[in-house]
């Protein structure tokens, strides 16, 4: 009996991957990359809530409903596992990012649906709330779920700035301008060398918004909830003027992500604290 | 007094001979020896003693090149070894960390390399030193557990894979906390926590690659040749992640370059 439900599972799993293949490979083909710009807020927001509201639907009926039994089985689980080690791997092996293909899209999507139901069905057992559990699978669950559905809010701009000349025009990746919505000017820069020419230090004292702030590589001004100023590089000008190349970084959902990690840090402590213990197992088999 | 680099060989010299002497009386001894555990602590003083000479002679850590690295890992994979049989008495695991940590300083004693005493602004960070140290730290105890699983596959030993498991959890864990306060420095220094640099991405496969044999022995305790492929790859990816990824055509659009050529 127990080879048999072995050998079902096993086989819905291939069944669940040949289909997540096929189709993620037509929609690839038939639309190019997933269109990310389409999911920008507030579309971002619904389609999580209704992502939510269905998996909260499977959680109910996980007695009876097939799709529930199986998104909360062992097999779900190996599959999550080597779905994130493929988006792990290509990531770290392809010339262009994966990261906009509508497979990997969809793994991720997958990943976090089984993430969401098992930490809804592990999060306490008969003797209490699972502390260890409960910190690594939640907070990898926030860190996961900002990156993911926070992506498409993301904004990047930078400015090129030269002393004496403010400036409230930024430049998105593609070179398009956009308006700040406040001032920024290069009040000084400075920068020191070691003896074989690199760069030791450089920074740059600028005017946000009127008010004076000091940016250097590591150490951010940040300007609002979300919204980061980053000295990046410098460079010299046709006209031998020193060029800084400010970055603002406007991501709300990071905030998300920073408490999902220091979650896991706790989860991580706890692991090496505790190791690998011997109760829990039993627990699962039972 | 000559100091830095240029003692190197000596330094080496000694940490294999005490190492070796520890590993030796703990392959012949019966019981858990304090002969063993004394002479591999000195051997993990001595090592550390070179890193921190080195420290305050290049007047800044002794961690961005690879040659730099690979003295920490010398020395975590020591006091990976010592804790290990301090904690599990396997009278031969001495023998391997310290076959292990030798392979490394000889690497470092034979290329000389040129190392520069300059470090550029992005890693003038108070995160540097917890996030190399921290992932050495780990990379020692994933090593150790690899060798038990090597060790394992010609040993029916059962009690083998609990060591295992033990060492990844604290490998695993310490990775988590090298990869996450990476993630935590990235977002000061570059704005994102997360940005699937090939670096990252390769410590993020292989974090998952090692949860994966957690998992698997949390829920099939029996599958242990299953269990053991499974840290023998994860040791792999980790290789890539460390210095393959160097070596990768699409290492231009990583941020992590600070290494390459040393």
């Amino acid at each position: 009996m127990q080879a048999v439900k072995l050998h079902h599972t096993a086989l819905v799993t291939t069944a669940v991957v040949a289909v997540g293949a096929v189709v993620t490979t037509i929609l690839q083909v038939a639309t190019g990359d997933f269109p990310v710009e389409f999911f920008a807020f507030p579309m971002n927001l619904v389609v999580a809530a209704l992502w939510l509201l269905s998996l909260a639907e499977l959680w109910r009926r996980r007695r009876e409903s097939v799709v529930a039994k199986y998104m909360l089985s062992m097999w779900a689980t190996y599959l999550s596992l080597a779905l994130a080690a493929v988006c792990g791997v290509a990531a770290g092996i392809m010339a262009e990012l994966p990261t906009r293909k509508w497979w990997f899209v969809v793994a991720l999507l997958f990943v976090m649906s089984h993430l969401v139901l098992v930490t809804l069905r592990g999060w306490r057992n008969a003797e209490g709330v699972r502390w260890r559990f409960l910190l690594n699978h939640v907070g990898l669950l926030l860190a996961l779920g900002a990156g993911f559905w926070g992506a498409p809010d993301i904004e990047e701009l930078r400015l090129p700035l030269v002393e004496g000349r403010p400036t409230s025009e930024a430049y998105v990746r593609e070179g398009r301008s956009v308006p700040l919505g406040y001032e920024m000017s290069l009040l000084d820069f400075d920068a020191a060398y070691y003896d074989n020419g690199t760069p030791s230090d450089f920074a740059a004292r600028v005017e946000i918004a009127g008010e004076e702030v000091t940016l250097r590589v590591n150490s951010p001004y940040r300007y609002r909830w979300g919204e980061d100023i980053y000295l990046v590089n410098y460079e010299k000008d046709l006209a031998r003027r020193t060029r800084c190349i400010v970055q603002v970084v406007r991501d709300r959902w990071a905030p998300i992500m920073a408490f999902g990690i220091v979650l896991m840090l706790a989860g991580a402590a706890l692991m090496f604290a505790h190791g690998a213990k011997r109760g829990v197992r039993k627990e699962v088999q039972r | 007094m000559m100091l830095g680099w240029p003692i190197l060989p000596w330094a080496t010299a000694l940490v294999v001979a005490l190492s070796l002497a520890a590993a030796v009386v703990a392959a012949k001894a019966k019981e858990r020896s304090v002969w063993a555990i004394s002479l591999a602590a000195l051997a993990v003083v001595v090592m550390g003693g070179f890193i921190a000479q080195l420290w305050v002679v290049l007047e800044r850590p002794p961690m961005r090149t690879m040659g730099e690295t690979r003295l920490w890992y010398s020395f975590c994979l020591l006091c990976a070894g010592l804790f290990t049989y301090a904690r599990w008495r396997y009278r031969w695991i001495l023998s391997f960390s310290t076959l292990m940590a030798t392979v490394f300083l000889l690497i470092n004693c034979l290329r000389p390399e040129i190392h520069d005493s300059s470090l550029m602004p992005a890693l003038q960070s108070a995160w540097f030193v917890p996030h190399v140290a921290v992932y050495m730290f780990s990379y020692a105890l994933l090593g150790c557990a690899l060798l038990l699983a090597l060790y394992g596959f010609c040993n029916r030993r059962a009690d083998i894979d609990d060591a295992i498991e033990q060492l990844l959890y604290g490998g695993v864990a310490f990775f988590t906390v090298g990869m996450l306060s990476g993630a935590l420095w990235a977002k000061q220094a570059w704005g994102y926590h997360w940005s699937w640099d090939p670096k990252e991405a390769w410590a993020a496969a292989t974090w998952i690659i090692y949860l994966a044999a957690i998992h698997l022995r949390l829920h099939r305790p029996d599958c242990r040749r299953i269990f053991r492929i499974i840290v023998v790859v994860g040791f792999c990816t980790l290789q890539m992640c460390w210095w393959g990824v160097n070596y990768l055509p699409n290492v231009e659009r990583s941020v992590h370059t600070y290494n390459i050529d040393n």
